[in-house]
């Protein structure tokens, strides 16, 4: 299957979406003109429409296994679920040790593998990006103590 | 018996210490606190809120951070206050919009009264301006401009006190205005001043230099009394109409915290009032001293919410 | 305009060179290069976070301080912008595309000096315009109703046809999908909440800044994990000499020039700021012809990015002097960093507004001063700076990685301290290194999400405030002939295209 057919299958499906999405939107008795705070996303929406519509129609020759093989390798998807597993939990553990956890992980996902570097590194950047951001940037991290 | 005195002396100093986070309230604070400012660094709003954490911090030893969550006019620093833990250790300045009236028009994330009042720190009139070559002279020449094929004024944004307040007023003349927003106070006098909209409706202090300049006319001050920096510009009153506006900010905490927290603030809250550094800065600002305790804040918010509520329903805001 | 005499020239330049005026002014643009290297952390926060420093200081030093941080924050997000494709502030983005392409050919030495002489510039060449046009240029910019807004915004759109790449209809989705996140949130028109689902943190919208950083720096690592597993070769820089780069400005003297014009143009306007200048400029320089004549493709393109440098940073600072017109004379603020500068102002107990260059002459030549100080503090700190920073693109890429990540993270919950931002950062990257692998170009998107909101609600407000007639779009003066120029420009490329398939 092309690349382009699919992403424009995915996008028709999206604009859809917006489409009905947007019909819902709450138009205040007020307002009096035509246009309102539906109109922007009814045409962004159309837009979108049409071009995965040509997409659709003239893709171009790139398949959609060779597109999506970098994204499914394990490598990758282990670090988006790290990123993303961070990201989540961000608000709830000290700031210091989730840096220090993060880079732990992250260092021996992409293939470090000297235990001085796995030792040091984490600890050293935990330490000077909170001491950075919290005294520097005088932003409240979240921290435990 | 001296095993017995021993394990009893045990006992009450493992109860001691159990209960020592408890007592330690007494000592607030004892870590960082921080000042939600719900709009962007750099308001009035934002400037008066360092200068109260700073006089704040000189006064209990620990640093009063100031951290600016803006967005949504206010809405959102204030939910996020109110998702915070209520044990003073988090702190919001509350606008008159984001406090009472959000709350009323959308599913804002908190309620006016998850929140308990500190102080109200600042409160300014809102005023009528025209662009100097204008051909509206007074409120009655607005009025009858608006009756008259329509007329469009300008506030900081939809569903601002300024824009609530003026369309209310309009409502009782029985004239319709067309609100147009101005992205802020600035922004709003920007429009005036270009003649897009037939004239502004923001705090009182953002015409000040203008007006001196003979840019901008302000013909009519929301207020009781003419205000000092805006030496020309005749009240509602003066006109024959009875209307009052005002925007205020205050600090609030959550409610629930501890009561002790709330007085050790409120006791340091009246010795800043009578502080030189917060009257040379009122002055600064063109801000009126408009200190209140937290019992008249308290009404101040109140008040402001009943009013809401009845002008937004009949505007058909509310959600 | 009165000229300014001779006399208070003099005075204020004498202070200028006091030595406690330098070490502010030197202290001001360290803070500003560090607050606008770090993504997330702006210009604007440096000099929120530095004006309570300002209470007892008198105004010469205060303004030594933080026009320092403002002047080198527009540039310093050029930086990591060139070296790792995260641009320091949402002004930088555009550069980050010529920048870290010639970062990878090994020549990032070059693109920081470009960055720093074109910053430079940019800074002086508007500092003229603020000097002898700023009563002139303060009426012209009340001439910008919403309709005019509108119409720019539009013209600010045709760049995206700049930074489709490969495909145009690809560009065109981004960009949709841009405008289409710009509507998340508070209706700036009415007042309703639009794509909300019940977040109440939505309701502010998507946020720009943690937006860039999602779809420059994070969708770019992410896709950067396939290209490589371990020990990537790391590109070879090369160092390329100081007194190289005056050919090259010498060569693209034009461009300085346009694109220190468009700079200044829209720091004038209020609401806007160096993120529209630099995305414009960078459109107008368009798409070389000299690579079809040429033939050497690789030498062409470097030619290119360079224009494409030159123009984004140079008008990135010349909208410092522009944002300060409508300040001085009106006391309107022109970007978000002036909104900032009104209270430092106030502070010193000066209001901004139509009296000030008249009343208080010194201090206006106080600020023009302390604006080329911090101009030649930049190049010196920035040229002297260029050779030690390529070094972190020598950092071991398992350990590169993970550092530009958390920064980028910590970077986004600096902005609001918002750890619903944080999410919504990593789910926006993770999209957009979906769309990169389809090959959908980013910076439309990011262009779409900042003029969006221009469009819709100068669209709007324009009909709202004419009663709903729309032909006042072509029938002022300013907006029609924005019009016209737009349609020439869209009826040429259609002509040019259809010429190309036949």
């Amino acid at each position: 299957m092309r690349a382009d057919r699919f992403m424009g299958g995915v996008l028709l499906l999206f604009a859809m979406a917006t489409l009905w999405f947007a019909s819902e939107l709450r138009i205040l008795p007020s307002s009096s003109t035509t246009v309102t705070t539906r109109s922007l996303p009814f045409a962004v929406g159309v837009v979108i429409a049409l071009g995965a519509l040509i997409l659709i129609l003239r893709p171009s020759p790139r398949l959609l296994g060779e597109t999506l093989a970098p994204v499914l390798r394990p490598q990758a998807m282990a670090f988006v679920a790290l990123l993303f597993v961070y990201a989540l939990t961000f608000r709830y553990v000290d700031f210091r040790f989730g840096v220090w956890l993060f880079m732990l992980v992250s260092m021996a996902l992409l293939g470090e593998r000297r235990p001085l570097m796995l030792a040091i590194m984490p600890i050293a950047c935990a330490a000077v990006i909170f001491m950075i951001f919290r005294y520097g940037f005088i932003v409240l991290v979240p921290t435990w103590i | 018996m001296v095993w017995l005195t021993k394990t009893r002396f045990a006992l009450a100093a493992i109860v001691a210490l159990a209960l020592a986070p408890a007592t330690a309230h007494a000592q607030y604070p004892e870590k960082p606190v921080q000042i939600i400012v719900p709009f962007g660094a750099g308001d009035a709003i934002d400037g008066t809120a360092r200068v109260i954490a700073q006089l704040l911090q000189k006064k209990f030893g620990v640093p009063f951070v100031v951290r600016n969550t803006a967005g949504a006019g206010g809405s959102v620093g204030t939910a996020e206050a109110a998702r915070a833990p209520a044990d003073g250790y988090t702190l919001l300045v509350a606008s008159t919009g984001a406090l009472t009236a959000r709350p009323i028009m959308a599913d804002a994330g908190y309620e006016t009264d998850d929140f308990v009042a500190l102080a109200q720190l600042v409160e300014t009139p809102i005023a009528v301006a025209v662009a100097a070559g204008s051909p509206l002279k007074s409120i009655e020449d607005i009025i009858a401009k608006a009756k008259d094929g329509g007329a469009t004024f300008a506030t900081p944004g939809p569903g601002s006190s300024q824009h609530v307040s003026m369309s209310d007023f309009a409502a009782s003349q029985g004239a319709k205005l067309t609100h147009i927003s101005g992205n802020g106070g600035k922004g709003a006098v920007t429009k005036a001043l270009s003649g897009e909209v037939d004239f502004s409706f923001v705090g009182a202090p953002v015409y000040a230099s203008l007006a001196k300049a003979g840019q901008i006319r302000v013909i009519g001050v929301a207020a009781d009394q003419q205000v000092s920096y805006l030496p020309d510009a005749p009240t509602f009153k003066d006109q024959g109409f009875d209307f009052n506006a005002s925007v205020w900010f205050g600090l609030v905490a959550r409610k629930g915290t501890p009561d002790d927290v709330l007085a050790s603030l409120d006791a340091a809250l009246k010795e800043i009032a009578v502080s030189d550094e917060l009257k040379s800065l009122y002055a600064k600002y063109s801000y009126t001293d408009a200190f209140l305790d937290a019992d008249g804040f308290g009404k101040v918010i109140a008040a402001s919410t009943e009013q809401n509520k009845r002008i937004l329903n009949d505007l058909g805001l509310a959600k | 305009m009165d000229l300014i005499s001779l006399d208070t020239l003099g005075a204020a330049a004498a202070t200028l060179f006091e030595p406690h005026i330098l070490l502010w002014c030197l202290a001001g643009v360290i803070a500003g290069f560090v607050f606008g290297a770090s993504p997330g952390l702006t210009a604007t926060t440096g000099v929120a976070i530095a004006t309570p420093l300002t209470f007892g200081v008198d105004f010469n030093s205060a303004m030594a301080l933080l026009l320092g941080i403002y002047a080198s924050g527009y540039y310093a997000g050029s930086i990591p912008a060139i070296l790792i494709n995260t641009p320091g502030s949402p002004g930088n983005a555009a550069t980050a595309l010529p920048g870290y392409r010639l970062a990878q050919r090994g020549m990032a030495d070059y693109a920081i000096g470009l960055s720093t002489v074109g910053s430079s510039l940019g800074g002086l060449l508007s500092l003229v315009v603020l000097l002898f046009f700023a009563p002139a240029l303060s009426t012209f910019a009340l001439k910008f109703t919403s309709v005019e807004y509108f119409t720019l915004g539009l013209f600010g759109l045709m760049c995206v046809a700049a930074v489709s790449g490969g495909s145009m209809i690809k560009g065109m989705i981004a960009a949709s999908f841009g405008i289409l996140l710009s509507t998340v949130g508070i209706d700036q028109v009415d007042g309703t909440t639009r794509f909300a689902f019940g977040f109440p943190a939505m309701q502010a919208g998507i946020p720009l800044i943690p937006a860039l950083i999602a779809f420059f720096a994070i969708a770019e690592i992410l896709s950067q994990i396939h290209t490589n597993t371990s020990n990537r070769p790391l590109v070879a820089q090369v160092s390329f000499p100081v007194a190289g780069l005056v050919p090259v400005f010498l060569r693209n003297w034009w461009v300085v020039i346009q694109s220190a014009a468009v700079g200044t143009f829209i720091g004038i306007l209020p609401g806007t700021g160096p993120t529209i200048a630099s995305w414009i400029a960078y459109g107008m320089v368009g798409k070389g012809r000299r690579a079809a004549a040429g033939g050497d493709d690789a030498a062409a393109e470097h030619e290119q990015d360079t224009r494409h440098l030159i123009a984004t940073e140079v008008s990135n600072n010349a909208v410092t002097g522009g944002a300060l017109v409508p300040l001085l004379t009106l006391g309107i603020p022109g970007d978000t960093v002036t909104a900032v500068l009104v209270g430092a102002l106030l502070i010193q107990g000066i209001d901004p507004g139509p009296f000030f260059i008249i009343q208080n002459t010194d201090l206006f030549v106080v600020i023009l001063g302390v604006l080329l100080l911090s101009a030649i503090l930049i190049t010196v700190i920035g040229l002297s700076a260029r050779r030690v920073l390529p070094k972190i693109l020598a950092i071991p890429y398992p350990i590169l990685t993970p550092i530009v990540a958390i920064l980028c993270i910590t970077g986004v919950y600096a902005v609001n301290s918002s750890s619903f931002d944080v999410i919504l950062a990593v789910v926006m990257g993770i999209l957009g290194f979906l769309l990169l692998a389809f090959r959908f170009p980013m910076p439309p998107i990011v262009i779409g999400l900042v003029l969006g909101p221009i469009i819709e609600t100068n669209f709007r407000n324009g009909l709202l405030a004419n009663g709903g007639d729309i032909s006042v779009f072509a029938t002022r003066p300013i907006s029609g002939s924005l019009l016209a120029i737009l349609a020439i420009i869209l009826g040429w490329q259609v002509l040019r295209s259809l010429r190309k398939t036949s």
